[in-house]
This record gives structure tokens, C-alpha cells and sequence, in this order.
């Protein structure tokens, strides 16, 4: 029996390609997306540079065999996830390095006249450098752990976000629902136990304890979460690395942004004992340790925030 | 033993900078000026630190201090 190799360019039937919403014209759709693709290569190239001093050269350092790299922020989650997967990459030998980017542009899904969340959520980008390495060298990346619940994914969502809203599906989307939405009590309080929990499980996994934690890492959400997750671990509040002060809620970028800033600051040396924790959208949230890579750092020169 | 209220007042000023002249038995804490987070962190700790549920949704702003602690000391007395 041969074998015929399917018709390429497929035959599309009646209906295809489907037509478009009848608002905006072409023209504004290009405009609006190449607005939107300037605003996050700008970020990204930012982060870079602000990244760029942080991790010149080597990168933070991950061992190829029993050790894995991690970063990260659900939205807020995706680096963390982004980070075990550059890990796996490298442990498998699939790839040497990996630069790994976080980058988050709230200002576009956020509506600026929603006062809860237009305050707290800001832009932002980070970007660390993987590669293989020895689990003795700073820079090693330990354990980890991921987690999800997708029951809670309408906690925290843009309605009409990504794939979610399909033009077949009726209609055009309401501006409340292309914009962010979060159920901040609800939120709070998942936040607050599965970072905690996310924490524990690491630290366990990792067959260290609370003590050893020189410096904790969370998603920077709001400072309260923060405090309250230290607490609930017995780490002193002073060991919690916090920016969201001067940065706000920067999603995938405000634990990298969050290092840059303490590193920055001369708070994180070479060697120390880092615990991240994230949390995010989906929900999803996750954990790692590793150690503070020696790193040629130079003091921040200029801050844009006061 | 430490009562519920002392053991709530610990709680709130971990979490809150009211003035200490303020923090009364029959102050509420709306009077408090105690926001709708910092009502679900109270609540968090509760569960957490004295292993009752007191939902946030239950913490409502003409509540007082008081009347939380005799909520615990309630629920305490039904989970024992």
C-alpha cells in the first residue's frame, strides 16, 4: 500500500479563513500589536542591562547532574516553572546554557481606573544565564518544588486573556473582561499557605531548615504576604529580601528584579543561602534553594524609583 | 494560660500599628481602622496559631476585640 502525503496547503472549506470582529480596523490591530511588541522588547532589553551587571559573564552557576537551577515568579509562577524547565534542559544535555528571560507588562492588561490592582502591579523584566556546573560552587541550584490547582484559576485571570476568549465563541469581549481581575482576599490567603507549604517542602527536600536560609526570596506580592509567610516559617523578617516598595507587583520579574536589587545593594554575597518562593495565576506557585553565585557585581548607579 | 483576648491582641499587633491606648476590649475594628487584608491575615493566624477557624468573612468591621475572643474561646469549646 503507498503512502500519499497529505495535500499541503491543506483544503480549507467554506468559512476560513473566519471572519474577524467588525471593531477596530486592521490598521489600529497592527498599531496596537506593535506597540505592545516595542513595550516588551524595551522591558526586556532593560531587564537585560539591569540584569546584564548582576550576571556578567558566568551567570549564576547550575550543576548538570543531581542539581537543578530555579527562578522565578504564576504570571507570577512562570519563571519558576520557566527556570526548572532550563534546568532540565541543561541536566539532560540538551543544552549547555540558557538564558532564561522573566519579563511581565501589566500595564497592558491592568485597567488604570481599577484602584486595587492599578496600584500595585508594575512592569518589569529579568533575565539570568544558566549553565552547568558543580553542586559545590555558588551559584548551585538545590532542590525544588512546583505546585498547581487549576480549581482556582478564576481567582486570578483576564477573561478574555490568550486563547481563552476565541472569536468563534461569541462576540466581542466587554473591557472588563480583557482586563486583569483578582480576588484579593481569596487570593491572600493561598497565597500566604502555599508559599509557606511550597517553603517547607523545599527546604525538606533539600534536608535543611529554617536556620540555614540566609536570605528568603518571595514573590514580591504585597509586603504583608511576605511577613506573613516568614513568620510562618520562624524566619526573621529581616531575612526577607522585599523591593515591592519601589517596584510594586512586577509578575515573572519580581524575584529576579528583587535579587538584582538586593545583590545591588551589597545584601546578597557570594555563597549565601537563597530560598525563592513564588506564587501566581492558575494558580500555581513553587520553591527552590540555591546558593549566591561570585559574580562580578557593580552597585546600581542610578535608581529610576525613588 | 494565656486568654483568647490577650492571645488575639498578640496577634493584631504583630500585624498592626494601631496605638496601644486604642487596642481596648470594646474597641472594634473598624475603630481600628483594621482593613480588609490585614482581616484575612487575622484570620490566617488564628487558624494557624490557635488552631480555631474564624473566617475573615466573619471578622466584620463592628466586631470588637471582645466579642473575637469570646468567637474563640467558643470555638475552642466545640472542637475540644
Amino acid at each position: 500500500m503507498s503512502f500519499s502525503p497529505p495535500q499541503y496547503p491543506p483544503p480549507y472549506g467554506p468559512g476560513y479563513p473566519p471572519p474577524r470582529p467588525a471593531q477596530g480596523s486592521p490598521l489600529k490591530v497592527v498599531f496596537v500589536l506593535v506597540s505592545v511588541l516595542l513595550l516588551v522588547v524595551a522591558l526586556v532589553v532593560n531587564g537585560l542591562l539591569f540584569f546584564g551587571t548582576l550576571f556578567a559573564g558566568d551567570s549564576c552557576g547550575t550543576s548538570a547532574g543531581t542539581q537543578r537551577f530555579c527562578d522565578g515568579s504564576g504570571w507570577e509562577s512562570v519563571a519558576m516553572y520557566g527556570l526548572a524547565t532550563a534546568a532540565g534542559l541543561i541536566a539532560s544535555r540538551v543544552a549547555a546554557r540558557v538564558l532564561l528571560i522573566g519579563a511581565d507588562t501589566y500595564s497592558t492588561i491592568v485597567d488604570p481606573l481599577d484602584r486595587a490592582n492599578a496600584v500595585v502591579f508594575g512592569d518589569g523584566a529579568g533575565a539570568v544565564v544558566l549553565r552547568a556546573g558543580h553542586p559545590d560552587e555558588p551559584g548551585a541550584v538545590g532542590h525544588f518544588d512546583l505546585g498547581s490547582d487549576g480549581a482556582h484559576e478564576d481567582l486570578i485571570m483576564v477573561a478574555a486573556g490568550g486563547s481563552r476568549w476565541p472569536y468563534a465563541d461569541g462576540g466581542e469581549p466587554t473591557p472588563a473582561q480583557r482586563h486583569f481581575a483578582m480576588r484579593g482576599r481569596e487570593v491572600y490567603r493561598h497565597a500566604v499557605t502555599r508559599m509557606a507549604a511550597s517553603a517547607r517542602t523545599t527546604l525538606q527536600r533539600g534536608g535543611r531548615k529554617t536556620d540555614d536560609v540566609d536570605h528568603f526570596v518571595p514573590h514580591q506580592a504585597n509586603l504583608r504576604i511576605l511577613h506573613s509567610v516568614a513568620d510562618d516559617l520562624g524566619l526573621p523578617r529581616e531575612r526577607c529580601v522585599a523591593n515591592v516598595d519601589s517596584v510594586g507587583n512586577t509578575g515573572a520579574a519580581s524575584i529576579p528584579l528583587a535579587l538584582a536589587d538586593a545583590a545591588a545593594r551589597g545584601r546578597i554575597r557570594p555563597g549565601d543561602r537563597l530560598l525563592l518562593t513564588a506564587f501566581g495565576g492558575g494558580l500555581t506557585w513553587g520553591s527552590c534553594l540555591l546558593t549566591w553565585p561570585s559574580l562580578a557585581t557593580h552597585p546600581q548607579s542610578e535608581r529610576t524609583t525613588p | 494560660m494565656t486568654s483568647a483576648y490577650e492571645e488575639l491582641v498578640g496577634i493584631l499587633t504583630r500585624l498592626h500599628d494601631a496605638p496601644a491606648d486604642l487596642i481596648r476590649s470594646e474597641a472594634t475594628l473598624g475603630a481600628l481602622d483594621v482593613d480588609s487584608l490585614t482581616t484575612v491575615e487575622i484570620s490566617i493566624r488564628i487558624e494557624r496559631d490557635l488552631g480555631v477557624t474564624v473566617g475573615d468573612d466573619e471578622l466584620q468591621p463592628d466586631l470588637t476585640l471582645g466579642e473575637i475572643a469570646a468567637l474563640i474561646d467558643a470555638r475552642r469549646a466545640t472542637t475540644v
